[in-house]
């Protein structure tokens, strides 16, 4: 394998939490992002799941640049992007897809208008070639070039997706990152999105980082999936072998969780019930983040913070991971 | 006699001089103790059908109407407003969807918790809240003494789902009404949101309505499944026959869409265009401008009606029914 088009290295957002209005004092630190290494190929389509709060959108935010990282780094086709200096150039390569397509789309800016903007701000092209590439762009998605001059309330929510990811594909992006592209939209819609991703990533050779909580759409569309709990990546390996056969006691559980279409299957399967609700951030338990809630827990999970070693052709973040 | 028995409802909304027919024509009924799930995609009229026989929508712009909506011998929609008040919050209760907005914030959970109890039934506030306190540890929440004169800003989003549980559960309603409870929780969370359900249904004996788009959710939970487009329902059967053998040409496009249901990596299945404008008449069925099997035949008329094509399995499509597809 070519080297990887992004790594990020050992990376981490902190958030202090400071109690006070005039005299502010700092009174802990919520780690949403503490330590995670991941590296992405040209072409490769990386599935990031977890619950929410477990650092899922902070991590794609922290890749973008639109919140500093605290530690770690993050290369973009060798730049280092955690160094002010990078940002600006690099982040052209780099896009975001957002979750809710009613929000991200600024209502008072027509479709044309929404696509053009990037375009003008990075003075890619000459003004008079905007409108083609426009109409570009619009094809791209599947958005018919008569709907340009109409405004986002004028459109459902899959085709504000679709209008979402054709602003993201203006500038030619190398990696795009998707923040739960297809939670807020109909199974037959979700298709759709699903289908068109799928389609660009093939066509543009584009590189995808896709967050989703849906572990079913994360395997349709995955080549490897990084699970995250509490700020960190518990098990990262190829789509089929971390959602078919899963290895770390949290993503059975997680796995576990997913009711399937199957009514025969889904009354005699044996399904793991997590007690609880993951824990805070703010304060998060010692050892592996995850031994409260886990049933193999011993002693020493409660001390020992594990680290990712490979295991059964992938890596998983469990000091007993041999024995159960 | 079953516990709830509706015939034709028609619920329209009229705004701006246009009417809108959310729910065109639904009839269905229900066993005690049984669980029905009820899916389609949003605007396909399955929490408005729930919402006008509780007759929650304001009125105008809505209007309900219909045969009847017999629940255990009372026409629900011919009811009076005293009738009602008994039924709703007693016999009949619902959880909404979303666990963030439905709970008063400025309220103690053990006041909102003992309000429905104090208002249906003769009993002391002290036997109310040892309910209460009952009912929030049959829910599963840990501690259940020291949190029941909590904030609901002090709960996480399963454990206020957990409580407005407890609070639709906690008069022993014969019907609940669950409009899907568990879209905006995790799988983790749905996953123990969904067994309590089971758990606390087998012990009360109660029917319930699940409303979901989740057909993976409804998959597990229910006995019999009704499949909704545009207002009208186009197939009702057995869970385990709809999954197997879906005959509407509407619930197979959804089962091909699933990626859970398709091969890795493959194309998924999308229907081509939009559901239809609902202010606008919809002569034959409202899913032919977007079915692959349409016929001129499907375009014109009245709307077909259910018609059944196994036992306790009824579909809408004409087509189907003709022996074509």
């Amino acid at each position: 394998m070519s080297a990887p088009i992004l790594e990020l290295r050992n990376v981490q957002t902190h958030f202090p939490v400071e109690r006070g209005i005039l005299f502010k004092k700092q009174t802990g630190t919520v780690k949403a992002v503490d330590g995670v290494s991941l590296s992405l190929a040209r072409g490769e389509v990386l599935g990031l799941v977890g619950e929410s709060g477990c650092g899922k959108s902070t991590l794609a935010r922290t890749i973008m640049g639109l919140l500093p990282a605290t530690g770690g780094t993050v290369w973009l086709e060798g730049k280092n992007l955690t160094a002010a200096a990078a940002i600006g150039e690099a982040r052209r390569s780099l896009q975001m897809v957002f979750q809710d397509p009613f929000a991200s789309l600024n209502p008072r800016m027509t479709v044309a208008d929404t696509l053009a903007e990037p375009l003008r701000v990075h003075k890619l092209r000459p003004a008079a070639d905007i409108p083609a590439r426009v109409a570009e762009l619009a094809a791209l998605v599947g958005i018919p070039a008569r709907n340009l001059g109409k405004y986002p309330h004028e459109f459902s929510g899959g085709q504000r997706q679709r209008i979402a990811i054709a602003r993201a594909l203006a500038l030619e992006p190398r990696v795009i990152v998707a923040d739960e592209p297809v939670s807020a939209l109909d199974v037959s819609i979700q298709a759709q999105i699903l289908n068109l991703l799928a389609r660009l990533v093939r066509d543009l050779g584009l590189s995808l980082i896709f967050i989703a909580h849906d572990l079913s759409v994360v395997k349709h569309l995955s080549d490897r999936v990084a699970v995250m709990y509490l700020g960190r990546i518990v098990e990262l390996g190829t789509a089929t072998d971390v959602i078919e056969r899963p290895q770390h006691p949290y993503t059975r559980a997680l796995v576990s969780a997913v009711p399937r279409p199957d009514p025969v299957g889904e009354r005699t399967r044996q399904r793991i019930v997590l007690a609880g609700d993951p824990p805070s951030p703010l304060n998060p338990p010692s050892g592996c983040p995850f031994h409260p809630r886990c049933s193999f827990a011993t002693e020493a999970c409660k001390s020992t913070v594990p680290t990712l070693a490979p295991f059964a052709g992938r890596e998983v973040s469990c000091i007993r991971i041999a024995q159960i | 006699m079953p516990l709830l028995e509706v015939q034709d409802l028609r619920t329209s909304f009229l705004t701006r001089g246009t009417v809108f027919r959310a729910v065109d024509g639904v009839s269905f009924s229900l066993e005690r103790g049984e669980t029905l799930g009820l899916v389609g995609e949003s605007g396909s009229g399955k929490s408005v059908t729930c919402t006008s026989l509780l007759r929650l929508l304001p009125s105008p712009p809505a209007r309900i109407e219909g045969t009847h909506a017999r629940f255990d011998g009372t026409d629900l929609l011919r009811a009076t407003d005293a009738e009602m008040r008994a039924i709703r919050g007693k016999r009949i209760s619902m959880i909404f969807q979303d666990p963030m907005t439905s709970l008063n914030p400025y309220l103690r959970i053990s006041e909102q918790l003992i309000e429905p109890l104090l208002i249906h039934e003769k009993i002391s506030r002290k036997d109310a809240l040892d309910r209460a306190l009952a009912m929030m540890e049959a829910v599963g929440i840990n501690d259940a003494a020291n949190r029941l004169h909590s904030y609901p800003h002090e709960f996480s989003g399963g454990m206020r789902q957990r409580v407005m549980i407890a609070m639709a559960l906690i008069t022993k309603p014969e019907l609940l009404i669950a409009d899907e409870p568990t879209t905006a929780l995790d799988v983790t969370v749905q996953a123990q949101i969904l067994e309590l359900i089971k758990k606390l249904q087998r012990e009360l004996g109660m029917a319930v309505i699940f409303i979901s788009h989740d057909l993976g959710v409804v998959a597990g939970l229910c006995d019999r499944v009704m499949v909704m487009y545009a207002g009208r329902i186009v197939e009702t059967a057995r869970v385990t026959d709809l999954f197997r053998e879906p005959r509407h040409p509407y619930t197979r496009a959804l089962q091909r869409s699933i990626p859970a249901l398709q091969p890795k990596g493959g194309e998924l299945y999308t229907l081509p265009g939009l559901p239809p404008d609902l202010s606008k008449p919809l002569p034959g069925c409202a899913f032919a401008e977007r079915c692959e099997f349409a016929a001129p035949a499907c375009r014109t008329g009245p709307a077909p009606v259910l018609a059944p094509c196994a036992p306790d399995h009824a579909h809408a499509c004409i087509r189907a029914q003709a022996g074509e597809i």
